[in-house]
């Protein structure tokens, strides 16, 4: 046999053996009674090492956890993980949607048993809106591990060169939009905006879509359906009030960064949207309170005397303060071969030490904070070692209260078409193609047609 | 023996996914489940695809986006090949320069595009405006607009392939025939239209197939400048069937439709071949 002959039939057999390796059933390399916990996330490897640090000294000797880095939070990541046939314990994951999908399925194990079987209560722990949302006929499958909380960020140094005074908690929507305008300057190129905001869910995967905030402060969780989940109800007035205040933002009074630009200069990315804001490019930022971590000198060079403060969200008619949050789950698949580890593991990650899983991310915990001292500590965290914010400013305004609303849509019927047709509508509403009403109308007509199609 | 490493290859990564493709566009699968919850759902999904709005839409923005694109782009690179060929200096730098969109990455080459497109003050715009076009277009950001930015990009994209081929074309013709026609007292234009296109004839026709089996696989400028946006007048249809399948985990739609892209880029295929064999 010819050394070519020989070496293509090595090679092909090699090429074969190492592609049919992965097929094989894992195998769990335990030492003596020691329980592997595989915990699948997207967080990279070295802002895991403390927390799998600490739970393996913690728990040595009975449980160890390994953790299993994916690439991302895409819906086709996790769920091409889930049908892997590797040992899953604990899966992460970023859209209520999905989690709901897999729910439907099957995917995933109820875990109100676990919380009664440990006298828990989800809402007490979890607050209202989040326990609403994440109530699906009756169990739960899932725990937030961070709730992310919608605050304004803003730029000190340019509130003071225009001498407006800062924004306090506790403010209107006509206080933004004066302040926003009052801050924007110059043109083109130059051009300074009062505020950036992803008013269009420019995100990709759908983005932030803030142009319904009003209507959701109004009308809470599940803003899109009405009371018994058969139809949407785009028609309210709130979406009519919402919709035309961020309209006019964008198209009248030009005070907030355009549809055009958001895209161009990826301002859905929060580092380049950090960046935008302590770089003056506009003077306020709405965004979850993870925002600030792009401070952090990892993320690039924080220029000198950058002053970043944070302020609660404004509402239609000031006091109460009534803002927008989501959350980052964790769930047990159903195939799951040890689910009270990974329940031991859930409890560790999400509740006793959220600070080295959510805090280390500069994310509020999945659970409400509800002593002084466990904020002090907790918002320590999230704001240590942010240079350029105004740490005192955070904190004071973390301590406030107020009452959250889940974003989190664990709605099956009509869901992807719904969240497709807000995209859709409101690229054309705020690049000028579509007016509100029409909008509004289009995403009712649609909307329920979706709804109706998926509940046949 | 010698062809098996690329027969493994062949089979392991593209004929049982293209297969196992046709399995699931007859199935309804959350693929976060195993495979024994897939349910068999008949001619549904390709059923869905009539009435599907967005999906005609995509159709008809991607054979826009080809009977747009191709003529365009092998046209130029004609002119350009030819004027390289024989009439300017520094040959090898200037293909270098038409090549090099070809080369870069898209999704960096698109992110440019994007500022260039800016309606506000990108300098498209603002050079328009110099001209003294007081309303330029939105180009991405108008539906009227947005699917001709996407044109523009794919064609200055292609169009140093096509001169790269123009090029080894022109190679083969002749310079007896340019000479006896210098003779016989005929123009430019005249040898460009009697000698240079007839003796391009196969090189155009292999360029013309080429360029509309990639041309409907346009999707990474619609992924990182429209997202098929505004609305959806920039839709097309492997950004389509991207979104359904790795956004929207329709499984078995996104085969669905991939297989009426096969049949779109089949037929093309089957042109090409029936064509080819004609003429030999």
């Amino acid at each position: 046999m010819s050394f070519k002959r020989v070496t293509s039939m090595l090679l092909a057999g090699a090429m074969i053996i190492t592609m049919t390796a992965g097929l094989g059933e894992t195998v769990q390399a335990s030492e003596g009674n020691v329980q592997q916990i595989h915990f699948y996330a997207w967080t990279n490897e070295e802002n895991m090492v403390p927390l799998v640090g600490a739970f393996n000294e913690d728990y040595a000797g009975q449980y160890e956890l390994v953790y299993e880095k994916i690439a991302n939070a895409d819906t086709m990541t996790i769920n091409t993980a889930l049908s892997s046939g590797e040992d899953i314990d604990i899966m992460s994951q970023a859209s209520a949607g999905d989690l709901r999908d897999r729910v439907d399925d099957g995917v995933y194990l109820g875990l109100k048993q676990f919380f009664d079987k440990d006298g828990m209560d989800y809402a007490e722990m979890m607050g209202d809106s989040v326990e609403e949302t994440m109530n699906i006929n009756g169990d739960y499958y899932a725990i937030p591990y961070n709730n992310n909380i919608n605050m304004v960020f803003f730029n000190k140094k340019m509130f003071d060169e225009a001498g407006i005074d800062y924004p306090q908690s506790g403010w209107t929507w006509d206080d933004f939009r004066d302040t926003a305008m009052a801050l924007t300057t110059g043109e083109g190129a130059n051009k300074v905006y009062g505020a950036m905001i992803d008013v269009a869910g420019t995100g990709g995967g759908g983005g932030d879509n803030y142009w319904d905030l009003i209507a959701r402060q109004k009308l809470g969780a599940f803003v899109y359906y009405n009371d018994d989940f058969t139809a949407t109800q785009f028609e309210l007035p709130e979406f009519k009030t919402s919709l035309e205040y961020f309209y006019n933002l964008a198209m009248e009074d030009k005070c907030i960064v355009p549809y055009d630009e958001y895209m161009a200069l990826q301002y859905s990315n929060d580092t380049t949207a950090m960046a935008g804001l302590y770089n003056g490019k506009y003077a306020m930022w709405i965004a979850p309170v993870y925002g600030c971590l792009y401070l952090k000198s990892s993320y690039g060079e924080i220029p000198e005397g950058t002053d970043i403060g944070l302020v609660d969200m404004p509402t239609l008619e000031g006091g109460e303060t009534v803002t927008t949050c989501y959350t980052s789950t964790v769930s047990i698949p159903a195939n799951c071969k040890n689910p009270e580890a990974a329940w031991e593991a859930i409890k560790y990650i999400c509740f006793e030490r959220a600070d080295l899983f959510a805090g280390v991310k500069a994310m509020n915990p999945g659970y409400l904070l509800k002593t002084d001292e466990e904020k002090e500590e907790f918002y320590n965290i999230i704001f240590d070692e942010k240079p350029g914010l105004d740490k005192d400013m955070a904190m004071n305004t973390m301590f406030l209260d107020r009452t959250l609303v889940s974003k989190d849509c664990t709605v099956s019927a009509g869901q992807t078409k719904i969240t497709d047709l807000v995209n859709e509508t409101m690229s054309l509403v705020f690049t000028g193609e579509m007016g509100v009403e029409e909008a509004l109308e289009k995403l009712k007509t649609d909307g329920d047609a979706a709804i109706a199609a998926e509940l046949e | 023996m010698f062809i098996s490493l690329n027969l493994i290859g062949y089979f392991l990564f593209k004929l049982i996914p293209i297969l196992l493709a046709g399995v699931l566009s007859f199935s309804e699968w959350n693929i976060a489940t195993d495979i024994s919850s897939l349910k068999f759902a008949g001619f549904d999904n390709f059923i869905k695809m009539f009435s599907d709005n967005v999906f005609r839409i995509s159709v008809k923005n991607t054979l826009i986006y080809t009977v747009i694109m191709v003529p365009v782009a092998i046209f130029l690179s004609l002119i350009f090949a030819v004027i390289l060929d024989k009439y300017v200096f520094g040959k090898g730098l200037l293909r270098l320069a038409f090549y090099l969109p070809n080369i870069s990455s898209m999704v960096a080459v698109s992110i440019v595009w994007m500022i260039l497109f800016l309606p506000s003050y990108g300098p498209i715009n603002n050079f328009l405006r110099t001209l003294g076009v007081d309303n330029p277009p939105k180009w991405l950001n108008g539906t009227a607009t947005s699917l001709i930015s996407i044109v523009i990009v794919g064609v200055w994209q292609r169009i140093g392939y096509n001169i790269i081929i123009v090029l080894a074309g022109l190679q083969g013709i002749s310079t007896s025939l340019y000479e006896a026609a210098e003779i016989d007292g005929a123009n430019v234009v005249q040898k460009f239209r009697y000698i240079t296109i007839p003796g391009l004839n196969n090189t155009l026709f292999f360029l013309t197939i080429m360029s509309i089996i990639n041309s409907f696989q346009v999707f990474t400028p619609v992924k990182v400048m429209t997202q098929g946006g505004p609305g959806t007048s920039s839709s097309v249809l492997v950004y389509y069937i991207y979104k359904s399948a790795f956004m929207n985990n329709e499984i078995g739609y996104a085969s669905a439709m991939a297989w009426a892209l096969f049949a779109l880029v089949f037929a093309a295929s089957a042109v090409r071949m029936i064509v080819s064999k004609k003429k030999d």
